[in-house]
């Protein structure tokens, strides 16, 4: 007899509240169910009222960990659909923001997924030195998180040359870290028996559910806005994209390791060859028109959608961010897998509630959970 | 691996800043409690009409009152970007927690000019000034009278006066 | 395929079925199709153009409503172009076929464009609400405006 579990929808640590049900046959998930309706938060309807330069404040606030990457995005698709060119040095700025946001996006979800393991000393140290990234992030902006960086046509805020050979020295430091949980990932015995061959998505569900990001590097499937579709700086910086065709969570940690050496990389780079120059557009005229802005976030391809019908406010806005396609991707992974992998492999996404718990209130519906059964049974013999 | 760091730090000091017992330090550009400089301020609304979060309210009665609420703020400094006096700057305070949402609340007011002609109230005086100014600058040939009808009457008694010169004029 | 070749080859395909098209950029295609011709489009979008969906948009336009599917699709180069199809239908024949048969990727998408401005998804396997609550009432869509 299968036995449903719900998790979630509400729990403390949860930013996003979502519904899961699994289905069990004694230790193993036999289906599982996802229900993202618990709460909606209605933004594209509140940024139809909204002026262009207010719908950026309010879309930096869509994610508090991707508070460059949705403003950003939203304003590439309004420079497009307004026609408007972004000078050079904004873009570079732009490239600094996103990579420095990946860096910290990366940690962050190491020491998240370290945690679901059971392996806090991890935690401590990768949040630790996430620290770091958060400080250069203040550094620039002002402020720990939503920067308010970005404005239709360009940056607020340029970066001082003073700062750069400090930023510069910043990032060396971080190389050794990276080794050094690079090799704890991928050596230690304990973590290697829980990552590898769990939480499977091959690259045939892959293709199919269109994932995003590095779920789907490392399942094999090649997609990276970064080199597929160049935005801001990155027509302008070497890099490679790591891909891994074993498409377990271990792959999807192995993927997540090796960007953090090319962000590294690419930040190196743009802050030296920042060029000299304007940082904002001017905006003389708002014509008709649409625009689409793409963007390779940590977890995957952001896509705005923006029309503008001749007004200050604009007439419909899209976001799609990625856990949007990487959470039906949890179905397959979750099926054949047994109920203590559940937190790792819902981590191993890096959803945006990536905290999505134990089965807290287990205890509580399990009850009622059991009964449905029961009469489902029952109707099905009876 | 770990081992051996854990050893090391073992012998530092934490990481972790001891708040709220020892001050903490914000950076240079950081944007935190929004503080008016009522001497600056000509009660234009040009704050109110671009904050994102309507944390600045504008009502107009007898005086220009405008109204801001921190705990609607955003800290986005997209008033300080606006407000070309320099009537409003982001400060560095951070600490604005309160268990009286009043206190979180500030207000300044700004006296309008009253209209000669029907005694309701136009605009505030320090804009209705700025407006002058700003005209006489464009245009140099406007009589000084109509120029100073502009702080002295109201759009509308000003329409009736102009109406009634154009008649006097043809008439006479 | 550049965008140019993208468009002939669009026009050969779809024929009378494309209404409109320009190209705005560099990698961003922007057409119109008959709705009838939606199911063929992703047909073409999987097998022929290598592509697969970002997400729909739907768009309460007035009289109609109108749903625009955002693909991404092999480029020159190792790019991808950005191919950007409307379709749309009269408000009192909200239905538009599904096309998650095809792109299985397409089934959030589909669902929320049915709760958000009341399209009808013909053929959509589990066609229970996406984002709104269950006790959100029936026929009430929150990006109607007109
Ligand atoms: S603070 Fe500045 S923008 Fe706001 S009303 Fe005063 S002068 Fe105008
Ligand atoms: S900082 Fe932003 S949210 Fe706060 S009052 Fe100024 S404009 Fe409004």
């Amino acid at each position: 007899m299968a036995l449903k579990i719900p998790i979630g929808p509400q729990h403390p640590a949860l930013k996003e509240p979502t519904n899961f049900s699994v289905e069990l046959d004694g230790e193993e998930i036999v289906d599982a169910y996802v229900k993202p309706n618990y709460n909606h938060r209605g933004m594209e309807r509140l940024a139809e009222e909204k002026t262009y330069p207010q719908v950026l404040v309010l879309y930096e606030r869509i994610c508090g960990i991707c508070s460059q990457i949705h403003p950003q995005c939203f304003a590439q698709a309004t420079e497009d659909a307004l026609g408007i060119e972004v000078p050079e040095r904004a873009n570079y700025i732009r490239t600094i923001m996103c990579e420095l946001e990946r860096v910290h996006s990366h940690l962050l979800w190491a020491g998240v997924g370290a945690h679901e393991l059971g392996f806090d000393t991890g935690l401590m140290y990768l949040w630790r030195d996430r620290e770091a990234v958060m400080d250069i992030l203040e550094m620039i902006s002002g402020n720990r998180v939503n920067y308010k960086m970005n404005t239709i046509g360009g940056v607020r805020r340029d970066i001082d040359e003073r700062k750069i050979p400090m930023l510069l020295e910043a990032l060396d430091a971080y190389v050794p870290q990276v080794d050094l949980y690079a090799n704890a990932f991928t050596k230690d015995p304990t973590l290697r028996a829980r990552l590898e061959g769990s939480g499977i998505l091959t690259r045939k569900e892959a293709d199919e559910l269109c994932v995003a990001g590095p779920t789907a590097r490392a399942s094999g499937r090649d997609v990276e806005v970064r080199r597929d579709d160049p935005y801001a700086a990155y027509e302008e910086v070497d890099f490679e994209v790591p891909v891994v065709d074993d498409g377990d969570i271990m792959a999807r940690a192995v993927v997540r390791l090796l960007e953090l050496y090319q962000s590294i990389n690419i930040l190196k780079q743009a802050l030296k060859n920042i060029p000299e120059g304007p940082i904002q557009a001017d905006i003389d005229e708002i014509p008709e028109g649409e625009g689409v802005g793409r963007i390779e976030a940590p977890r995957g391809e952001v896509i705005h959608y923006v029309r503008s019908d001749g007004s200050w406010y604009p007439e419909r806005t899209k976001v799609r961010a990625p856990s949007y396609v990487n959470i039906p991707a949890l179905i397959p992974m979750l099926i054949g897998d047994t109920v203590a992998e559940i937190p790792i492999t819902v981590a191993s996404i890096d959803p945006c509630w990536s905290c999505t718990a134990r089965v807290a209130i287990v205890d509580t519906n399990k009850k009622t959970e059991k009964i449905m059964t029961f009469e489902e049974i029952r109707s099905h013999y009876g | 691996m770990f081992a051996l760091e854990a050893l090391k730090m073992l012998l530092k000091k934490p990481f972790t800043w001891k708040y709220p017992f020892e001050p903490i330090e914000v950076p240079e550009g950081f944007r935190g409690k929004p503080e008016y400089d009522e001497e600056n301020c000509i009660g234009c609304g040009a704050c109110a009409a671009v904050c994102p979060a309507e944390a600045i309210t504008v009502t107009e009665d007898a005086k220009v009152v405008l109204t801001l609420s921190y705990a609607d703020c955003t800290f986005c400094a997209d008033c300080e970007k606006a407000c070309q006096w320099d009537a409003i700057t982001l400060s560095k305070e951070f600490e604005l927690a309160t268990l009286d949402k009043s206190q979180a609340i500030v207000q300044i007011e700004r006296e309008k000019n009253v209209c000669e002609g029907c005694g309701g109230t136009i605009s505030a005086v320090e804009q209705m000034d700025w407006i002058k100014e700003e005209i006489s600058e464009i245009k140099d040939n406007i009589p000084a009278d109509d120029l100073e009808a502009i702080t002295k009457l109201c759009p509308e008694c000003r329409r009736d006066k102009a109406a009634e010169n154009i008649i006097s004029e043809v008439y006479s | 395929m550049d965008e140019n070749q993208l468009i002939e080859d669009l026009e050969e395909e779809l024929g009378r079925a494309l209404l409109e098209h320009y190209i705005q950029r560099k990698r961003r295609v922007f057409i119109r199709i008959n709705k009838d011709a939606n199911r063929k489009m992703a047909r073409l979008i999987k097998e022929k153009y290598n592509g697969f969906i970002c997400v729909m948009t739907s768009v309460d336009a007035g009289d109609d409503l109108e749903l625009v599917y955002h693909f991404a699709i092999e480029g020159e180069e190792g790019r991808q172009i950005n191919l950007n199809v409307t379709v749309s239908t009269p408000k009192n024949i909200p239905e538009i076929k599904t096309i998650t048969d095809i792109i299985p990727g397409s089934a959030y998408p589909e669902r929320e464009a049915q709760d958000m401005v009341g399209l009808k998804i013909i053929g959509l396997p589990d066609p229970s609400r996406l984002f709104l609550a269950d006790d959100w009432p029936e026929g009430v869509y929150p990006m109607r405006k007109y």
